[in-house]
């Protein structure tokens, strides 16, 4: 769960660092007065690197699968709810309110 | 007695069948619900229709065939060993201070009535319900609606001279002790069963 989320930190911090390091590149390349075509190679690298480790932090940290499955024993929706379409206050349970144990 | 004499039948509704539907729309309060009655012409008078059950059908999306065709299906098929077929619907509005039958419910009395043409539409009446919730109430808290000469459907009886009768007077207080003792809780109607085969839309215990 933490380990996770620290690398989850982790591929921001290369993301950020991958944005950094292209912004010095094309400042460097003005200077010089070259084309921009691609970012370096360990630019590259460590997007690719970020790109993994946020991706395995998004699907690790957030909790477990749930299955969509019909059928799956743990998420069966077997009713829908009273009211699956327009709710509506102008009804029968007026007349035989039911009996709500609450404190105020 | 043919069908010009559809004005003087008389219609009697048995305590366990009348109970059963204001029980099962009681359970679904915040939504419309139908119902159908079973029963026959009584044998003794052929002015009367012997309403002996009722089944609870559904309680959303009532305008569904699918489903209405299957339970229509199980019904008769159930029943017609009693010697009883569906002679009537029941409808309970969503609003209370609905009082109009709405085209669902007379399309599908439509469909009875040419299997029983002298099939009657019960309508819940909320007014008469409220009555019964003080106590009052000794007429069944259904409006009687059938089929007129030109085939719309006409509310009659409203005015006390009731062609819908409740075969036991007592109905109505044991009715108000069922409410108060929220048996309407344990109402199973086909919405249920197709939803869950286990629970039996024919309601075995409900008066147990």
């Amino acid at each position: 769960m933490n380990l996770g989320f620290l690398v989850g930190v982790f591929g921001v911090l290369i993301l950020s660092h991958a944005a950094y390091s292209t912004i010095q590149y094309r400042g460097l390349l003005k200077i010089m007065e070259e084309e921009f075509s691609r970012p370096p190679i360990n630019v590259i690298l460590e997007l690719i690197i970020g790109l993994a480790l946020c991706m395995w932090a998004a699907l690790t940290f957030p909790g477990k699968f749930l299955s969509i499955h019909p059928d799956s024993d743990e998420n069966r929706a077997v009713f829908l709810p009273d009211n699956s379409d327009f709710m509506i206050f102008n009804h029968r349970g007026r007349l035989f309110p039911p009996q709500i144990d609450m404190k105020f | 007695m043919g069908m010009g004499s559809n004005g003087e039948l008389k219609y009697e509704i048995s305590q366990n069948a009348y109970i059963k539907l204001v029980l099962h729309s009681l359970r679904h309060k915040t939504a419309a619900v139908n119902g159908v009655l079973v029963g026959r012409i009584s044998p003794k008078d052929d002015g009367v229709v012997e309403i002996s059950d009722s089944v609870p059908l559904f309680h959303s999306n009532l305008a569904l065939l699918p489903p209405l065709e299957i339970s229509l299906i199980m019904i008769e098929e159930h029943y017609v060993a009693q010697g009883l077929s569906i002679v009537g619907y029941f409808h309970a509005n969503e609003r209370f201070d609905d009082v109009e039958l709405c085209g669902v419910a007379k399309n599908i009395g439509d469909h009875i009535s040419r299997y029983f043409p002298q099939a009657p539409i019960l309508l819940l009446n909320n007014k008469k319900l409220e009555a019964l919730s003080k106590g009052k109430e000794r007429s069944p808290v259904m409006q009687l609606c059938v089929k007129d000469a030109s085939k719309n459907w006409r509310v009659v009886g409203a005015d006390g001279g009731s062609k819908l009768l409740l075969k036991e007077p007592s109905a109505n207080v044991v009715l108000s002790d069922y409410i108060s003792s929220e048996k309407w809780k344990d109402v199973t109607d086909v919405d249920d069963h197709l939803d869950d085969v286990t629970k039996d839309w024919l309601n075995p215990g409900l008066f147990n």
